[in-house]
C-alpha cells in the first residue's frame, strides 16, 4: 500500500527550484510560449487547492501525481506541458473525479515492495 | 516532389461481396513469433532524460525482455523498439528511475549529482554546450544525452537481448507540436569492437528542435570551434517555425533519405496551426513535409497515452480543445474519419501511411511496476507498430519497412502478427499495403485478408467488457474479440500543387474539426462481420484465424483500399454510430463500470465507477491497416509509386557508392537472424 508518497525534496529535485535558468548564450523561448514562471504559479496554486483535501481523499492524490508530472515537464523546459498537467489536477481537485467506494483502497507498490 | 501529369477522374469501384469457404491460412503464427512475416515495436516513449518515469535501460528493459521483471511487472518482448525521447534538455540523470516510479533502491537523481561517477560503465564529466542551470536544476542538452547516455545504454542492452534497438528522438518541431525522428546511419549497437553512435540523430537534435536552445553544441577543439556550426537558434515560433521545420525535413532527405524518418505525432492534440504560436497541423503542412521529404516524411502517428481517458474524456492526452475534440477510437479525427485529413492524403496518391506507438511517459497514478495506469503503458503493453520481418532483421529493415507502407497498427492485440492484407486481378500477383495494383477497367479484383486474434492480451482484467454490457454481449477484457472489419475505399484525384487553392484547408478546435471532410469519396465500401469469416481454431495458445475475401470491379479510375477493424458493433451506445464509425470517446464514459471487479482507480460520478482509463483503453479496441493503391493501367503513375521508385534509385545508388567506394554506406545494418 502506498500513498502520497512524493516528498517535497523531489518536486526541488525535479524543478531546480531556487535556481535560476542561466543560459546566457542559448536563445530565449519565444514571448508567446509559457514561461517557468507561469508554470510555478500554476502548479502553486493547484496545489493548494489540493491541500484543501482531506490528506487521504483519491482525488488528493491523483492531483499531486500530476502535479509531480508538471514538475518534471518543466526540468525538461516543456512549459506548456506543464500548465497542462497542472490544469488535470485543479480539475482533478474541483471536480472530484476519482473517490474510493466504502472499504476500498487503492492498492500501489511501494517501492519497499 | 509532385507529378505534373494530368490526374484521372474517379468513379466508385462497384464491388461484390465473397466470402470464402475454403481456408486458404498459411502456416503464419504457429510457433515462435519470429517466424512471423510482421515483428512489433514502439518508437515513441519517454524516459528520465526528459519526461518520463523511469530509467532509460529500464524502459527498453520491459519493452523487450521477456517474462518478468526482475523487481516485477511483466516484460512485453517487442521484436525492435526505438528510443523516441523528447528533444530539448533535462536536469534528472537518466541512469536513474524517478522517485514516483517506486522502484526499489531508485530515486530521483539530478546530473549535479553524478557528475564524473562511473554509473553502469557510462562516465559524464560534464554538462556540455550553453550552461542551462545551476544546482540540481543544471540540464543536459539533448544531443549530448543521445550521444552519451542513451546510445550507449542502447549498445549495453543490444548485446543483452539480441533485438534491434535505435536512438530516435520525439522532435519538438519548430513551429509545429511534435513528430517521431530517427537517423540510423551510424548505429551499430550489435557490433562488438565498432558500436558506432547515434552522432547523426544527434545533430538532428541540436540543429532543430526548438526546445534544444543550445547555441555551441559539441566542440572540436580546445578553441571551442563548434563540430555543427551553423544552426538557426531564431526561428522557432509559427509559420517562420513550420519553415524551419521544413528545413530540417529537407537535411534528413538530402543527407538520410533512406535511413531516416519523420512522422508527426499526436497531430490533433494542440488544435489547428497557429502562425503565431508552436501547435498543431493542418493537410498543408503534412503536404508540405511529404513534397520536401518524400522518401523520409511519409506518414502520420496516432496518439498514446491511451489510459488518460477521464470521465470528461482525456484519452490520448486529447483535451476538448483538440481537434476533433477528442480522440475517436483511441485514434485522431485525422486517422479515424472516413473522408478526414488522412483520407484526404491517400485521396491525392500520397504515399502516407499511419503508425501507432505507446508514448510511454508513466502509469499515472500507478508505478513502474502496478497492473493498471492511469495515464500510459509501457511499449509493447498496449500498442504494437507492426513492420514486415525481413528475416535477416536490422534497424534498416525497420526504416524500409515504415516507408514501404506495408505496416499495422493494433491495440490491445486485437490481431497477431501475422495479418494477410493484399490485392490482385489475374494470376497470383498479389500486392500487399503501401503498393499499387495496376488493372484494365471491368476487372475483377479479389482482396484478401487473414488475421489471427490471439488468446488473450496483457489486461489484467478478466472482467466483461462494460461498453459491450448493454447492447448484451458478454467479452471478457483480457480476451481479444474482432466484431468486423471495414475495407475504406477513396478516390484519388492527384496530388494538389502548393499553389491551389485547396491545398490549405482551414481547420478548427473541438469537436468542429472534426466535421471537417477533405475527401468525399472515402467510404466504408464493406464491412465483414467476423462471425461471416472462416474460422480456424489454431489451438490454446495461437487464437483463431479468420479469413476473407471480397472482389470489387475495376473503373476508370485510380482508387485505394485501407482497411480497420474494431471489437465493437455497429451502433454500440456511447461507443459507435450505426455505421460502425468511432463516436468521441469522451462519450465512453456515460457508461458505468459495474461489475465489481471494476478497480478503484477509474473516475467516479456520482459514486459510479465509468469507462475511464485502462478499462476503456481494453473495452475499445482497434488496428487500422495501411492502404493497397489501385490504378487503372496506363494513366500516370500515382506519388505513392514515383517515391518508392526514388527511395529504390537511392537504395541502388548507394549499393553502387558502395561497391565503388568500398565505403561502409551500410554501417547501420547490424542483421538480426529472425528466422
Amino acid at each position: 500500500m502506498h500513498l502520497f508518497r512524493i516528498a517535497i525534496c523531489t518536486f526541488g529535485l525535479l524543478a531546480g527550484l531556487g535556481c535560476a535558468m542561466a543560459t546566457s548564450g542559448a536563445a530565449t523561448p519565444a514571448s508567446e510560449e509559457p514561461t517557468r514562471e507561469e508554470c510555478d504559479a500554476a502548479v502553486a496554486e493547484a496545489r493548494a487547492l489540493a491541500a484543501d483535501l482531506p490528506s487521504d481523499h483519491l482525488s488528493r492524490y491523483f492531483a499531486e501525481r500530476h502535479l509531480h508530472q508538471a514538475l518534471v515537464e518543466a526540468g525538461n523546459g516543456e512549459f506548456d506541458e506543464c500548465l497542462d498537467m497542472a490544469a488535470r489536477a485543479s480539475d482533478e481537485v474541483r471536480e472530484r473525479r476519482h473517490e474510493l467506494l466504502p472499504g476500498e483502497k487503492l492498492k500501489v507498490l511501494g517501492a519497499h515492495e | 516532389m509532385f507529378p505534373s501529369g494530368k490526374t484521372i477522374l474517379l468513379t466508385a469501384a462497384s464491388a461484390s461481396l465473397a466470402l470464402t469457404q475454403s481456408a486458404t491460412a498459411e502456416e503464419f503464427g504457429r510457433g515462435e513469433r519470429r517466424g512471423n512475416p510482421y515483428v512489433a515495436g514502439d518508437m515513441h516513449n519517454h524516459n528520465t532524460c526528459t519526461d518520463g518515469s523511469v530509467a532509460a535501460g529500464y524502459t527498453i528493459d520491459r519493452a523487450v525482455g521477456r517474462g518478468t521483471a526482475s523487481a516485477g511487472g511483466n516484460n512485453f518482448d517487442l521484436d525492435w523498439f526505438t528510443l523516441g525521447n523528447h528533444g530539448g534538455s533535462g536536469n534528472r540523470d537518466c541512469r536513474f528511475s524517478d522517485t514516483s516510479a517506486n522502484l526499489p533502491g531508485q530515486t530521483t537523481t539530478t546530473w549535479s549529482q553524478t557528475l564524473g561517477q562511473t554509473i553502469d560503465g557510462i562516465t559524464i564529466s560534464s554538462l556540455k554546450g550553453t550552461p542551462n542551470g545551476s544546482g540540481t536544476g543544471a540540464q543536459m542538452w539533448r544531443w549530448q544525452s543521445i550521444r552519451e547516455v542513451e546510445y550507449p545504454t542502447i549498445v549495453n542492452r543490444s548485446a543483452q537481448y539480441d533485438k534491434v534497438l535505435i536512438e530516435g528522438l520525439e522532435w519538438i518541431a519548430p513551429g509545429h507540436e511534435h513528430v517521431d525522428v530517427a537517423v540510423i546511419t551510424g548505429q551499430r549497437p550489435m557490433h562488438r569492437w565498432k558500436p558506432g553512435n547515434a552522432d547523426k540523430m544527434a545533430e538532428f537534435e541540436y540543429r532543430f528542435d526548438r526546445a534544444d536552445t543550445d547555441a555551441i553544441g559539441p566542440t572540436i577543439d580546445a578553441g571551442g570551434n563548434q563540430l555543427w556550426p551553423g544552426k538557426d537558434n531564431v526561428n522557432n515560433t509559427g509559420t517562420a517555425g513550420h519553415q524551419k521545420a521544413l528545413t530540417g525535413v529537407k537535411w534528413l532527405q538530402a543527407n538520410y533519405p533512406l535511413q531516416s524518418y519523420i512522422i508527426p505525432t499526436h497531430t490533433e492534440r494542440q488544435g489547428p496551426f497557429s502562425a503565431t504560436a508552436n501547435k498543431g497541423y493542418n493537410i498543408e503542412h503534412f503536404r508540405d513535409f511529404n513534397n520536401a521529404g518524400p522518401t523520409v516524411a511519409f506518414g502520420i502517428e496516432s496518439p498514446g497515452h491511451f489510459a488518460e481517458g477521464g470521465a470528461n474524456g482525456g484519452s490520448g492526452s486529447y483535451t476538448a480543445n483538440a481537434v476533433g475534440g477528442g480522440t475517436y477510437g483511441m485514434s485522431g479525427i485525422y486517422t479515424a474519419k472516413v473522408g478526414g485529413l488522412w483520407d484526404g492524403l491517400l485521396g491525392e496518391g500520397r504515399n502516407f501511411f499511419m503508425y501507432v506507438s505507446s508514448d510511454w511517459h508513466s502509469r499515472g497514478a500507478g508505478g513502474a511496476r502496478d497492473s493498471f495506469t492511469t495515464a500510459d503503458f509501457i511499449p509493447g503493453e498496449y500498442t504494437k507498430l507492426y513492420v514486415p520481418n525481413a528475416g535477416r532483421f536490422s534497424s534498416q529493415h525497420v526504416v524500409d519497412g515504415m516507408r514501404s507502407g506495408n505496416s499495422y497498427s493494433v491495440n490491445a492485440d486485437l490481431i497477431g502478427p501475422d495479418m494477410v492484407f493484399r490485392a490482385k486481378t489475374r494470376g497470383d500477383d498479389w500486392k500487399t499495403m503501401g503498393e499499387t495494383l495496376v488493372v484494365r477497367p471491368g476487372e475483377k479484383i479479389t482482396v484478401e485478408m487473414q488475421l489471427t486474434v490471439p488468446r488473450e492480451n496483457n489486461a489484467p482484467y478478466s472482467f466483461n467488457n462494460p461498453l459491450l454490457v448493454p447492447v448484451g454481449i458478454k467479452q471478457p477484457l483480457n480476451k481479444p474479440s474482432l466484431d468486423h472489419v471495414d475495407l475504406i475505399t477513396g478516390q484519388i484525384t492527384g496530388v494538389v500543387a502548393p499553389n491551389a487553392p485547396n491545398y490549405a484547408v482551414a481547420n478548427a478546435a473541438g469537436t468542429a474539426g472534426a466535421s471537417i471532410v477533405y475527401n468525399p469519396s472515402a467510404t466504408i465500401a464493406r464491412q465483414i462481420p467476423a462471425a461471416q469469416m472462416h474460422r480456424e481454431h489454431r489451438g490454446d495458445r495461437d487464437g483463431v484465424r479468420l479469413t476473407f475475401t471480397t472482389t470489387f470491379t475495376a473503373g476508370t479510375k485510380p482508387f485505394y483500399i485501407r482497411a480497420r477493424g474494431t471489437n465493437i458493433p455497429n451502433g454500440t451506445p456511447n461507443v459507435s454510430d450505426t455505421a460502425g464509425n468511432p463516436l468521441l470517446d469522451a462519450n465512453n464514459a456515460q457508461v458505468s463500470c459495474t461489475d465489481p471487479a471494476c478497480p478503484t482507480h477509474l473516475e467516479t460520478v456520482n459514486g459510479a465507477k465509468k469507462v475511464t482509463h485502462d478499462v476503456q483503453a481494453y473495452s475499445n479496441v482497434w488496428f487500422y491497416a495501411n492502404p493497397i493503391f489501385v490504378r487503372p493501367e496506363g494513366s500516370p503513375k500515382l506519388l505513392v509509386e514515383t517515391n518508392a521508385e526514388l527511395a529504390r534509385r537511392l537504395g541502388q545508388r548507394a549499393d553502387n557508392d558502395h561497391d565503388h567506394d568500398h565505403h561502409d554506406h551500410h554501417d547501420h545494418d547490424d542483421h538480426h537472424d529472425h528466422h
